[in-house]
């Protein structure tokens, strides 16, 4: 019976042991996808836009984003308490508009990198599927190297990125006080703030360098 | 200096430009979308204020039109001018020169933080760059292993507990708050050249020639950048009030993950926690 006993509290820890092994290696294998995620994605977003001549270029950085971004998520987070009361119709037509704007945007922020080097440094797993990758701009001239995340959502290697950082600046924060702001002096019509992101993604791609 | 501290630096002594496409001029020549403005949100001007901590909103944007004005005819030209005709290696030298300059400053807060290790740092390169690295001209500290990082005492109070007080856009100096303004004052005091005697007329202008080319170096070093967050603003001012909140905070905890990260499961809310809280500095 001791024996026996004895045996199970064996078995009991063997369970415990490996179960905490286990537990203590999960979130770094998420963080290690999240990190080959992200490098990829770096590599691949940049390598479209490094290739200058070619003419669908801009086409394909769209199908990139439209394939890797959950532009949907960050448009409603950006949206804050308006969104709030509001019809279904014109919340749809926000989050199309904010899909043409952020990836206008991207295309903007990552059009200053398409000369440089992204590295991937570490990842925080700050839940469940959702880990933060932190990257360096490598530039030997810099007096420090720049520090670019990616916020992911997602795991078993099918991420989607949500958000861009920069030195500490969360893009989705900044949008999300920007929209505040002109809802604010708007009557908080979203019909509105589509019109003009629909302008604004416009402009934003006539001023990125072909 | 990190490249978006340029950018806030930059932006604080009035570096910005006029947005070409400014909201809220397009607003007044953008017709109204044909669907009626939903009126069901209970989200009011006064919530937006109190989120963004900007109590004096008014005031602050006409300051921030004004330094526009101001940076669109006089400092962004001279910024393109002086970055076109000085080679790198000497605007990395004036650089270095004024990081090297704010030595002392940077020190005093390092020990005010309780930050042993980051005085340490200071300390060396302020011995090494002004010896070796010829008056501060080289940053020579860096390539042996001690990088250059900045400290304010507005960050010492942050991380004493201090909360930040209301935003302030201020002419000239651009943006800041109460405790950042309480900062920058405290740190004019700690600095040596504060005490130094220039003596006869030519040199009483050193004080005033190093912070204009301060801050024509730093404005010469964000040109595109700050054109390209214009160029992609919706609220320009908005943005430029976000930066500033977001990377003081940032600096705060030297680079130190935020816990406050948005929250994209339930589509987020303006009331989410202040980018800067006091709680924050102790990481």
């Amino acid at each position: 019976m001791d024996s026996f006993v004895l045996l199970g509290r064996r078995a009991f820890l063997a369970v415990l042991v490996v179960a905490a092994s286990w537990m203590s290696v999960a979130p770094a294998n998420a963080g290690q996808d999240a990190e080959a995620f992200a490098q990829r994605l770096i590599d691949q977003g940049v390598g479209i836009l490094r290739n200058t001549s070619d003419p669908a270029r801009r086409a394909k950085f769209r199908d990139f984003i439209t394939q890797y971004a959950d532009a949907r998520k960050t448009a409603l987070f950006t949206l804050g308490n308006y969104r709030r009361g509001a019809n279904d119709a014109d919340i749809e037509a926000f989050v199309t508009a904010f899909t043409a704007y952020a990836t206008a945007v991207y295309e903007s922020r990552l059009d200053q990198y398409k000369g440089q080097t992204l590295k991937v440094v570490g990842s925080i797993d700050n839940k469940a599927n959702d880990v933060t990758v932190n990257m360096i701009v490598v530039d030997p001239n810099a007096t420090n190297p720049l520090r670019v995340a990616f916020r992911l959502l997602g795991g078993n290697n099918n991420y989607r990125f949500v958000d861009i950082q920069v030195e500490g600046i969360w893009l989705s924060i900044d949008q999300r006080e920007q929209f505040a702001a002109f809802l604010s002096k708007n009557n908080g019509s979203i019909p509105r703030l589509t019109a003009h992101l629909q302008t604004q993604a416009q402009q934003i791609m006539a001023g990125v360098q072909r | 200096m990190s490249a978006v501290r340029n950018i806030m630096m930059a932006i604080a002594m009035g570096a910005v430009a006029i947005p070409s496409t400014s909201a809220f001029a397009q607003d007044a020549a953008e017709p109204a979308p044909a669907t009626a403005p939903p009126t069901s949100t209970t989200v009011t001007t006064q919530d937006v204020q109190d989120d963004a901590n900007d109590p004096f909103e008014g005031p602050n944007r006409f300051f921030f039109e004004v330094n526009q004005v101001l940076d669109e005819i006089l400092l962004r030209p001279v910024a393109v001018v002086y970055r076109s005709i000085v080679p790198d290696f000497a605007r990395d030298g004036v650089r270095n020169f004024m990081n090297n300059l704010n030595s002392p400053v940077i020190f005093a807060n390092d020990l005010f933080q309780g930050e042993g290790d980051r005085a340490g740092t200071t300390l060396i390169r302020f011995g090494v760059n002004s010896t070796i690295g010829i008056g501060g001209l080289i940053d020579v500290a860096k390539d042996i292993g001690h990088p250059y990082h900045d400290e304010d005492f507005g960050q010492t109070l942050a991380v004493w507990g201090v909360g930040e007080g209301p935003y302030f856009y201020f002419p000239l100096m651009g943006p800041s708050n109460a405790r950042d303004f309480t900062g920058f004052v405290v740190d004019r005091g700690l600095d040596p050249l504060t005490y130094v005697n220039w003596g006869d007329d030519e040199l009483e202008y050193v004080p005033i020639a190093r912070t204009v080319l301060n801050v024509i170096d730093l404005r010469s070093r964000n040109i595109e950048t700050l054109d390209d967050i214009e160029r992609s603003s919706v609220d320009y001012y908005a943005s430029i009030r976000s930066l500033y909140r977001q990377s003081r905070a940032d600096s705060i905890r030297n680079g130190a993950p935020s816990d406050d990260l948005p929250d994209f499961d339930s589509g987020g809310g303006i009331t989410a926690p202040s980018p800067i809280s006091p709680n924050l500095s102790a990481q």
